[in-house]
């Protein structure tokens, strides 16, 4: 899996969860990028990043992730 | 680091200064003019009071400095509150001797046939008193008193000590006095003009009342107070104002005579000597307890005779620096015209 | 020794002494020892033993799960479940026993009605410790962060209980990760600026607990007390006035509590950001009580998010129903048992329960309705980011919040439901009297008119440095850009205020603070 295929099976993953289809994802995009993107809906993203990858993202990643790049760091490390 | 430090200070003196000035505004307050009565005396120019009175109501309602000044020329201060504890005496005394250094002091007994179970009238004097050791010692001495004879809820020690704990609530209703504008004391006394009327003959024939020991409480206190006495290097009076109370209140005073006498100190008995005085039992008391203000210039005219001849203090109405007793006699005869003219009218409508 | 009695100031100022006298190593010794004499000052002191129960229990749990005998394969990993869901336990269970008495009372009780042979349970006589509910949320973060390898665990169990019982942390909260308190740990050099604006900030919040809410809290009691007397509008006041009595209590103590903190250079994090300032419910549950939100949401709700039982229920939603309702049907049931959590942490009676079920069921209408409301707004041509639309927002979000309330400190949910008769009575025509509003009759509950300008005057002040506060931070980095005559007349104004207006003194009873009981 590449960066690029990361990226572009989050991006479908964000536009299915935010109702979004504009929504392009990068490496700073954060919370403040996102107007629905709260607390609350971070776990609906995280579930659903889990469902399209099919691995479990460990709790402690969950909550110190910042922004999407680190995500895709994770789903990489995860792939392996 | 330098201009933190100085600015810190700074700010803690000024927010003092205004919390001084702050708290002497918020502070006791009553109708029988105690604020006055303590602050008044820390004003007096420093040794310039010759005797203090110390007593109750039984004082304060009957002993005018002013007059007195006038009489005969002695400076004496009635340091005097309505229920006034006498557990107070000895903490009164130390105040005096600190601030004026009297050559006798007058002690009225009154209130040993009664019993201090409010905590107010502690307060009427420390919460009026300067900020001292003293102070500290009375207040812990006089509600170790009460916790013990009269077990019930007090404030916190440290509500007696910062008194502003207590009255910052006042803020709502400030007068005159809050102020320092109380035009109504007259160096402890405050005009009274009811009359009640008694039988002379009736009120003389309980005077030879058979000694009946008071309470276990007030024998202590008088006790105590004696004991501190043995140790002052003053003279020291007892005394015993006239009044037209019951007969077992003239019992105990008899009993309290003897025992106060047999210690070694005088006891002047003044209900004896009103024929001197020219008190008129129908027309000079107030209630059975005070005399009006026609019947406590005639005390206290007697009182500054006897003082003058018996002890020797000294005329001082020629002397400046004892002005303000002068001063103050032209403001009690004028307030005195004042209210008599008022009443008339009252009267008249 | 309440945060506003002289003794905790006092004990402040004298803690932060020898705090800065200490060298630096063994300034967090300082504050270990100074939590231990708070305790024994605030609270029976048999009760420490509960806390010191929960820090062995994370620590022991901590350090097993560093245990090189633990690491690397996949029993293991069940091994550090286990001990991890162990340590949990036990804490949840202790504060179960200790503060959830009437829910397993009642239960045994019940139990009892329907099989005889089953004992009925009498409350415990044990006193429980001080802020339980608090630290032992706490413990529980470092617990399960721990577990999730957010932090390491403290190797240390003497600094682990300090940051269990960090002394200004023990009465309300704030509820602190681990993470988030490891300046405990470091040395402090004396800093002019801490020692002042701490100060500034322990003197507003005495403004706002015994200026404001203790003298709102004179009216509400006073209106509960006698609703047969204080009927028609009066316990409308009481109502709308509740929520501004517990928002001034609870945030003033946190300002004493975080400005404590801060005379020690430790800054704990807020508890509240202008909750009345809220657009919608859901926004008003991040700014009210803030750290308690954030552990639930991190502790429980994240969890039971990611729970497989949750995954299937979602995947079964979107096989039956909309896209919409498919994506808020998990999401309701994670919010239900958030909301049960956060309920039962406030006390295990029904009637706090059924707060939560009403505020549960506001979020979730709101919710539901809000693509609805929007087309509504839109329609109306309304300019949602004017201020007059930011107002109703925030007094709907006002009111909503003022009828969940209501419930909260009544302990009984009958005295609660004649509340809501009492409110109902409202609208028939005997008890219309509106005229005690403007006829002077609130003086009959101990308030005079001087009392109602002090609280206009004091709620006119809370709202200009809110407002300061919503746009800068913190108001007094507005504060600071003024001059200097005019800060030192802000402070004294405000210290007079506190010393003049404030109900303390003999004739009031020290204030007990709302959430202090959980």
């Amino acid at each position: 899996m590449t960066r690029e295929e990361v990226f572009e099976r989050l991006n479908k993953v964000f536009r299915e969860v935010f109702d979004d289809d504009s929504i392009v994802v990068q490496d700073s995009t954060t919370s403040d990028d996102i107007e629905d993107w709260d607390s609350f809906e971070h776990i609906n993203l995280v579930v659903a990043v889990e469902n399209e990858f099919s691995f479990k993202i460990p709790m402690g990643k969950v909550v110190t992730m910042k922004n999407v790049g680190e995500m895709a760091d994770i789903i990489l490390e995860l792939g392996k | 680091m330098k201009r933190r430090f100085l600015k810190f200070i700074s700010f803690m003196v000024m927010t003092g200064i205004i919390f001084y000035h702050v708290s002497c505004v918020l502070g006791y307050y009553d109708n029988i003019h105690s604020a006055a009565v303590f602050s008044q005396f820390y004003d007096m120019p420093s040794k310039t009071v010759d005797a203090v009175w110390i007593g109750a109501s039984s004082v304060q309602e009957f002993i005018i400095p002013s007059v007195m000044f006038e009489e005969t020329g002695i400076t004496l201060y009635s340091l005097a509150v309505g229920n006034e504890p006498f557990m107070a005496s000895e903490f009164l005394i130390r105040e005096c001797e600190r601030e004026q250094n009297p050559s006798v002091y007058l002690v009225d007994i009154r209130q040993l046939a009664y019993t201090t179970q409010d905590d107010t009238y502690v307060r009427r004097i420390t919460d009026n008193s300067k900020w001292t050791v003293n102070r500290m010692k009375a207040i812990r001495y006089m509600l170790d008193n009460l916790k013990f004879y009269h077990p019930r809820e007090y404030d916190a020690e440290i509500d007696y000590i910062f008194p502003f704990t207590k009255y910052h609530t006042r803020w709502g209703d400030l007068k005159p006095e809050d102020f320092g504008k109380d035009d109504n004391c007259f160096f402890g006394y405050f005009i009274k003009l009811n009359r009640q009327s008694f039988n002379e003959t009736e009120v003389r024939s309980r005077f030879d009342a058979i000694p009946q020991e008071p309470s276990e409480e007030n024998l202590k206190y008088l006790n105590d107070f004696l004991d501190f006495c043995d140790t002052l290097d003053k003279k020291v009076i007892f005394t015993r104002t006239p009044n037209c109370l019951d007969e077992d209140m003239f019992a105990q005073y008899n009993y309290m005579q003897e025992l106060i006498e047999e210690r070694g100190y005088e006891v002047w008995d003044l209900n004896r000597d009103t024929g001197e005085m020219g008190l008129d039992y129908t027309e000079d008391f107030a209630d059975p307890m005070h005399t009006n203000v026609y019947g406590a210039q005639k005390v206290s005219k007697y009182a500054a005779v006897r003082l003058s001849k018996e002890l020797g203090l000294p005329d001082h109405r020629n002397d400046s620096r004892y002005a303000c007793y002068g001063t103050m006699q032209a403001k009690f005869l004028e307030r005195l015209g004042e209210m008599e003219s008022a009443s008339t009218q009252e009267a008249g409508n | 020794m309440t945060v506003t009695s002289y003794r905790f100031l006092l004990f402040l100022l004298i803690g932060a002494a020898v705090y800065y006298a200490a060298p630096k190593r063994i300034q967090w010794v300082i504050l270990l020892c100074l939590s231990v004499v708070y305790y024994f000052l605030a609270a029976t002191p048999y009760t420490i033993l509960f806390l010191i129960l929960s820090t062995v229990s994370a620590y022991a749990a901590g350090m097993l799960m560093e245990c090189r005998y633990f690491r690397g394969n996949k029993t293991a990993a069940r091994w550090i479940t286990c001990i991890t869901a162990a340590a949990v336990l036990i804490n949840i269970f202790v504060w179960f026993l200790l503060k959830g008495n009437s829910f397993w009372v009642r239960g045994s009780s019940l139990l009892h009605r329907l099989f005889p042979a089953f004992p009925q349970l009498e409350p415990l006589k044990i006193v429980p410790a001080l802020g339980m509910g608090y630290y032992t949320a706490q413990v529980i973060g470092y617990i399960l962060d721990c577990y999730w390898e957010i932090c390491t665990p403290q190797r240390n169990i003497l600094k682990l209980f300090l940051f269990v019982g960090f002394f200004p942390q023990l009465t309300v909260g704030p509820i602190s990760k681990y993470s988030e308190l490891e300046c405990l740990y470091q040395g402090h050099s004396f800093d002019y600026i801490n020692i002042t604006h701490g100060s500034q900030r322990i003197l507003w919040g005495l403004f706002k607990k015994l200026v404001i809410s203790d003298r709102l809290a004179v009216i509400v009691n006073g209106i509960w007390a006698d609703t047969a007397f204080y009927s028609g509008f009066w316990p409308w006041i009481a109502v709308f006035v509740y929520p501004l009595e517990i928002y001034t209590d609870f945030s003033g103590c946190m300002d004493i509590i975080l400005g404590g903190a801060e005379l020690f250079d430790i800054r704990l994090p807020e508890n509240f950001r202008n909750p009345f300032f809220s657009r919608t419910c859901q926004e008003f549950w991040q700014r009210w009580h803030i750290t308690l939100g954030k552990w639930a949401r991190d502790y429980v709700y994240y969890p039971v998010l990611k729970s497989s039982l949750i995954i299937r229920l979602g995947k079964w939603s979107k096989r039956h129903f909309s896209k919409r309702i498919a994506k808020l049907i998990p999401w309701a049931a994670g919010m239900w048992i958030l909301w049960f959590v956060m309920g039962f942490w406030h006390g295990s009676s029904r009637h706090i329960i059924g707060v939560s079920a009403y505020f549960w069921t506001i979020l979730v209408l709101s919710e539901i309705c809000s693509p609805g409301l929007k087309k509504i707004v839109g329609l109306l041509k309304v300019d949602t980011e004017s201020f007059s639309w930011h107002f109703f927002q925030s007094i709907r979000t006002y009111i909503i919040y003022s009828f969940g309330v209501v419930f909260f400190t009544r302990e009984r949910l009958l005295v609660a439901l004649e509340h809501v008769k009492v409110l109902i009575r409202t609208f028939s025509c005997p008890a219309w009297n509106p005229w005690i509003f403007f006829d002077g009759s609130i003086q009959s509950l101990g308030v005079s008119y001087g009392d109602l300008n002090v609280i206009l005057l004091s709620l006119v002040a809370l709202l200009v440095v809110d407002v300061l506060r919503e746009k800068y931070g913190y108001a007094r980095i507005w504060i600071d850009r003024q001059i200097l005559p005019f800060r030192w007349m802000l402070y004294t104004a405000l210290l007079f205020a506190v010393l003049i207006l404030g109900m303390y003194g003999p004739g009031f009873n020290a204030s007990e603070f709302i959430y202090g009981q959980f």
